[in-house]
């Protein structure tokens, strides 16, 4: 059974802007998804809808089965954990420690559990020794760290990140998403992400959903979706960096690769095969 | 935002930071209470000067507990000085100049004294908590102490905001600044009138995210979080030694 599906997902806002068009997606559980899309198309959106933050006009949103209309409100905030693209947004206690425990204590629980549950959070995201540091002295990945602290907290079962990796450096950026994937394999929570870094969705998803002008046109696995250079094109994306080169070195110079290829290791095996097969 | 956080790194790096802050924000208001209710001058000078040794004992920098205390300085002897001639019946000292008599009076110069010290006191203390606490730290003593939730949910959400507001603030104004917008007096007005109003907005815009970011953790129409301060032995400790300075500072000064 899927964990998180939709179907038929419209939203329109007050001033007639249809943002979503009718979204069917499918997500199972333990699954690392990239939801891709260029500025606008609508991911934001949908991300909203996924936790009930937005109400459903059309269509329908089902977690675990059920639909969320007939979910309350604090269950889907529980099974659906959203992270925001802008972390200062998001925290807002004066230190990390008391961030991190807000959603706990509004749980209800026991104050060992909430002590607990914040320590193998920070520490999980590597900031149980900023614990006690204002959240304004944090530099914004730190920030962002203490954001995704803040709501795994709460033990959801699906994690939603809009954006993860904007507005981070490089290195930064890469830590983040190998921290998400540790998460993903250590819990085997469900972990989707919004972005328009292409050159992680290879290494790091299982699978990927492409969305252009409110709708899905097209999904699978990295390897399926960036195939149709052409819808990817068309949706203002672009394939990886190295994905790009080698698919010049094919056309252009005319390299016989037998494949797509998308991470450095699959060039690097591919190159190599190359090289042992001219010499 | 530079000098906030020229507090906030006095009050970590001082070595009474470690101590608990229900603590020290107990004593305080127990040494303005006893400042308040003594009609000796005495008491507040005892505690001022107990509180700046301490302050100096945990690795205060003297310059910066002159610059908190200078201005509480010029207010006493403002005080003082305008006690001397307004209040009071036996003269002290009189002047004779051409546009009238000049009188200080005894009862004057005690009261302002009182009134000096009192002032000279009280910052002292809030100096001593301030210097040896983070904001976040006070925050938590406050709520421990019962004050009403909803003021402490305020001074949560300010203390957070300001920053990013101020942040906010200082980006539109270089954005102005860089497309010639503080060339004189009167780009300058209109520019900081554009400010003000972006400024607004951003907020709108910012709280309603909050809003929506704190209902996805369970929101319920009050902020509770949980705190993370142990009492400690060396809190004992220093209650003791506390005590027995408030004991010695009452007897020495009633």
């Amino acid at each position: 059974m899927a964990i998180l599906e939709t179907v038929g997902l419209e939203y329109t806002y007050p001033d007639g802007y249809q943002a979503l068009t009718g979204v069917d997606l499918k997500i199972e559980p333990g699954e690392f998804i990239a939801l891709l899309g260029a500025n606008g198309c609508g991911k934001t959106t949908l991300f909203q809808h996924f936790n009930g933050l937005f109400k459903l006009q059309q269509g329908d949103l089902r977690i675990k089965g059920q639909s969320i209309k007939e979910m309350k409100e604090e269950d889907v905030f529980k099974t659906v954990g959203l992270v925001f693209q802008d972390p200062n947004d998001q925290l807002f206690a004066a230190n990390v420690f008391e961030d991190v425990s807000y959603a706990p204590t509004n749980l209800g629980l026991p104050k060992e559990e909430i002590l607990r549950r914040v320590e193998e959070s920070l520490k999980l995201v590597g900031m149980w020794e900023h614990r006690l540091k204002s959240i304004h002295r944090l530099s914004y990945g730190q920030k962002k760290r203490v954001a995704i602290a803040g709501i795994l907290a709460m033990q959801p079962e699906i994690l939603v990140l809009d954006e993860p990796t904007a507005g981070l450096d490089p290195r930064t950026a890469s830590n983040l998403m190998h921290l998400l994937k540790d998460i993903q394999k250590k819990s085997g929570m469900t972990v989707i992400i919004s972005t328009h870094e292409v050159d992680y969705v290879p290494i790091y998803c299982h699978r990927a959903y492409v969305m252009e002008r409110g709708r899905i046109c097209a999904q699978g696995t990295p390897e399926e979706v960036f195939g149709n250079q052409q819808m990817i094109r068309q949706a203002f994306l672009r394939l990886p960096r190295i994905g790009h080169l080698l698919e010049i070195l094919q056309k252009e110079d005319g390299f016989g690769l037998k494949k797509l290829t998308l991470t450095i290791s699959q060039a690097r095996k591919e190159l190599k095969d190359l090289w042992r097969v001219g010499k | 935002m530079e000098l906030h956080l020229a507090h906030l790194e006095v009050a970590e790096r001082s070595k009474l930071n470690s101590l608990d802050p229900r603590l020290k924000l107990v004593f305080s208001l127990l040494g303005l209470l006893i400042m308040v209710s003594t009609s000796k001058a005495l008491l507040p000078l005892a505690v001022t000067f107990l509180a700046g040794l301490v302050l100096v004992l945990g690795g205060t920098p003297w310059s910066y507990l002159g610059k908190r205390m200078l201005p509480a300085f010029y207010i006493g002897s403002v005080v003082l000085i305008t006690q001397i001639f307004l209040f009071g019946s036996t003269p002290l000292f009189q002047y004779n100049w051409s546009f009238g008599q000049v009188v200080g009076y005894r009862e004057g110069l005690e009261h302002g004294f009182l009134l000096m010290s009192r002032i000279l006191g009280a910052m002292s203390l809030m100096v001593f908590l301030t210097a040896t606490s983070t904001i976040n730290q006070l925050i938590f003593a406050a709520a421990w102490l019962k004050v009403p939730h909803s003021m402490i949910e305020i001074m949560t959400i300010a203390y957070r905001y300001i920053f990013v507001l101020l942040e906010e603030a200082e980006r539109i104004h270089q954005a102005q600044k860089v497309r010639l917008g503080h060339q004189n007096w009167k780009s300058s007005l209109k520019s900081f009138g554009n400010l003000g109003g972006m400024v607004i907005l951003r907020v709108f815009d910012k709280s309603n995210k909050l809003f929506s970011a704190m209902r996805c953790r369970g929101y319920q129409k009050s902020i509770r979080v949980t705190y993370q301060h142990d009492f400690t032995r060396k809190d004992l400790w220093s209650a003791v030694v506390l005590t027995a300075c408030l004991l010695g500072a009452l007897i020495a000064g009633f």
